[in-house]
């Protein structure tokens, strides 16, 4: 190892990087954009859906249950119809996610023994629906044991046994908390793999391998010459990407800044070395780029427990996953900033991104080769 | 004289086609060497195979009496290559490209400065220190390469096709350079497809389809080619070349702009060419013997082959 000719090529891929304004956008601009994305556009938390109503009964009973509905805050009222092919009709267009039928003989029933309303709801937006029964089942278990505790004069519950749920780590489900630290692993995941899976391929495609392989450089040399600068990217992404989050989406941070750097290294090895390894085999630039897409980014994203829950995935997909490097990183990254674990915690997951690191760095460097094939 | 290169046999295809076929030849100390031949003709192989970063399929180059193949590496450090694609960095300045080469063969210090400022002047570069490489001229481009591929004082320098479609004013500047370093006792292999190119070298190397077909001084091939060759300027040199085509008994017959060349055997005399042409309807008023260009040499080499 000549630390002259390392020097040559960071420096060389330092100006380069400089000069060509896409690596730039896709360094700087892209993790920003990002994580307004994410913490403002982008929420997992469902609220204020829309609820057409219609109300055949019309009685006090009726209305009392409606506006349990509407004060909950998930629901909003968009129209008011006694017609009920009208709600259908609502329901279908999507202007509203459920309608709430109340039929004519509501008061009555719920008197003599047990009432029933309709909930109509867009099966084709899972997600929703399945928040919509989950929120109007608790509405209508609370108003449930509020009438019978009503109708006894206080002396009966419904419930005898309450559920009173605390979350730990993030007591108020805020999808932000949950999404920002991801994140991180998402942005680095991009960075390594795209910007610096092009370097090498770049180079061939310019006709610059020829001249570079003439020199006495040694493979180890020109990896880690030409990694260093996207390290540093990396690391300053990590510590912008992690300011915005805790300082203007107040994502609490209860780890140690010194862990995060740690193990923010270990990962961005790993996911660079990859990028590394995809430039060689690759030779043009199209090839790498796609290459990275299907190898880094899209398993980053699907697969490592970003957006969905790993233990939810079929058992050969969670198998699958534990050779995604992000997934690895994610746990670390969610511990350290809602959790503040420690290294005693977190160790193997620290061993996981460095072999991750060391095997795609000996594959990148043995794969290169200093010849003309 | 002990050779700066000397190569055994080398031999190397790729698919089915033969590149280069069993090629032994050597470069003396502080000459200059042309390998010329059209396109395809395995030069660029050659060189790679000479700058260590392509591998031949058998056979073995010395450079300085080491076997290459064994200290491959620690020998690049004494060639200096050029490859025929522009290979320095367009987005880069002049100023940078040039510090990057001297970073990567640990060119440092004191040395380090003169060198470059002795490489900027000759090369009438130190005006444009600052400009990106990209928006050079093509010979510029060309001065800028070799100013990179000097950068470590190599021994040995390998130039593929350096005044390919540079102009005539830059080409001559650029071997006047080359005879500057040659003067300080460089060894240079320079290839080109431009035969008048071969009669600027101390020695040539004629590639034909992979197979050398002459190489030594200048003076020496020409005094060996056994052919005579006449220059003909009829009126119409396509349809007289086309008469004479028919049943020919000429070793070959080339068209030289409005001209004619026509090879024969030494043993053929003037009269019997002058009937030979005459009978085939072709007015013979301009036939006169001339000494064989290198490109005469060339195609009549070529074809014997």
């Amino acid at each position: 190892m000549n630390a002259n000719r390392i020097w040559a090529i960071a420096r060389k891929e330092t100006l380069q990087i400089l000069r060509d304004h896409r690596s730039l956008i896709l360094a700087f601009l892209l993790p920003i954009t990002l994580i307004f994305l994410f913490g403002y556009a982008i929420t997992l938390d469902i609220r204020q859906i829309p609820a057409v109503v219609v109300d055949y009964s019309n009685s006090t009973h009726s209305r009392e249950l409606i506006r349990k509905f509407t004060n909950s805050g998930y629901f909003v009222e968009i129209e008011r119809t006694a017609d009920q092919d009208r709600a259908t009709e609502l329901v279908d267009r999507s202007k509203a996610k459920v309608a709430i039928v109340i039929p004519v003989d509501f008061a009555n029933q719920l008197t003599t023994g047990t009432a029933e309303i309709q909930l109509l709801t867009d099966g084709s937006d899972a997600n929703t629906t399945q928040s919509v029964v989950g929120y109007a089942s608790l509405i209508i278990a609370e108003y449930n044991s509020a009438s019978i505790a009503r109708q006894s004069g206080g002396r009966l519950s419904l419930s005898p046994v309450t559920l009173e749920t605390r979350f730990w780590f993030n007591p108020d489900l805020d999808s932000q908390n949950f999404l920002v630290p991801g994140l991180i692993s998402l942005i680095m995941t991009i960075l390594g793999s795209l910007l610096i899976s092009l370097t090498i391929a770049r180079e061939w495609e310019r006709g610059t391998m020829e001249l570079l392989i003439s020199t006495p450089i040694k493979p180890l040399e020109l990896a880690v010459g030409k990694v260093i600068p996207y390290y540093i990217i990396g690391i300053v992404d990590l510590f912008l990407a992690a300011y915005v989050g805790i300082v203007i989406f107040e994502v609490p941070f209860h780890g140690s800044l010194w862990l995060l750097f740690l193990f923010s290294s270990l990962f961005l090895m790993a996911v660079l070395a990859n990028g590394y390894l995809i430039s060689v085999v690759a030779k043009s630039q199209q090839l790498a780029f796609q290459l990275s897409m299907l190898t880094s980014f899209l398993p980053g994203f699907l697969l490592s427990g970003f957006l969905f829950p790993i233990s939810s995935m079929p058992v050969p997909i969670q198998i699958v996953s534990y050779v995604i490097p992000g997934r690895y990183f994610i746990e670390v990254l969610r511990s350290l900033f809602l959790k503040g674990s420690g290294l005693e915690l977190l160790y193997l997951q620290g061993v996981a991104l460095l072999f991750f690191a060391v095997v795609f760095s000996l594959l990148a460097t043995r794969k290169f080769r200093k010849t003309i094939q | 004289m002990t050779a700066a290169i000397s190569a055994q046999s080398l031999h190397r295809t790729f698919g089915e086609t033969v590149a280069l076929n069993n090629l032994t030849f050597s470069v003396p100390e502080a000459s200059i060497l042309a390998v010329v031949g059209p396109d395809g003709a395995g030069k660029t192989t050659l060189l790679r195979i000479l700058a260590g970063i392509l591998n031949a399929d058998s056979g073995t180059v010395q450079i300085s009496g080491d076997d290459y193949s064994h200290i491959f590496e620690s020998k690049k450090a004494d060639i200096g290559y050029m490859p025929q694609r522009f290979g320095l960095y367009e987005d880069l300045t002049v100023q940078e490209n040039i510090d990057f080469f001297a970073d990567l063969f640990s060119v440092k210090g004191e040395q380090r400065r003169t060198r470059v400022q002795r490489l900027l002047q000759f090369s009438r570069m130190d005006p444009f220190t600052d400009r990106l490489a990209g928006k050079l001229s093509g010979g510029m481009k060309q001065k800028l390469g070799l100013a990179c591929a000097l950068i470590h004082n190599p021994k040995i320098l390998l130039l593929d096709e350096p005044t390919n479609g540079v102009d005539p004013v830059s080409r001559r500047e650029f071997w006047r350079l080359l005879y500057d370093l040659n003067r300080d006792g460089t060894t240079i292999v320079i290839s080109s497809s431009y035969m008048d190119e071969a009669e600027r070298a101390s020695r040539f190397l004629l590639l034909h389809k992979g197979n050398i077909i002459t190489e030594g001084e200048p003076a020496q091939i020409r005094a060996n080619f056994h052919q005579a060759v006449y220059e003909l300027t009829p009126e119409d040199a396509r349809v007289a070349k086309e008469k004479l085509n028919s049943d020919s008994p000429f070793l070959s017959i080339s068209l030289f702009g409005k001209s004619l060349h026509i090879a024969a055997n030494r043993e053929m005399q003037l009269e019997r060419v002058t009937e030979a042409i005459s009978s085939k309807g072709v007015s013979v008023e301009s036939l006169r013997e001339i000494i064989p260009s290198f490109e005469d040499i060339y195609i009549g080499l070529s074809q014997e082959h």
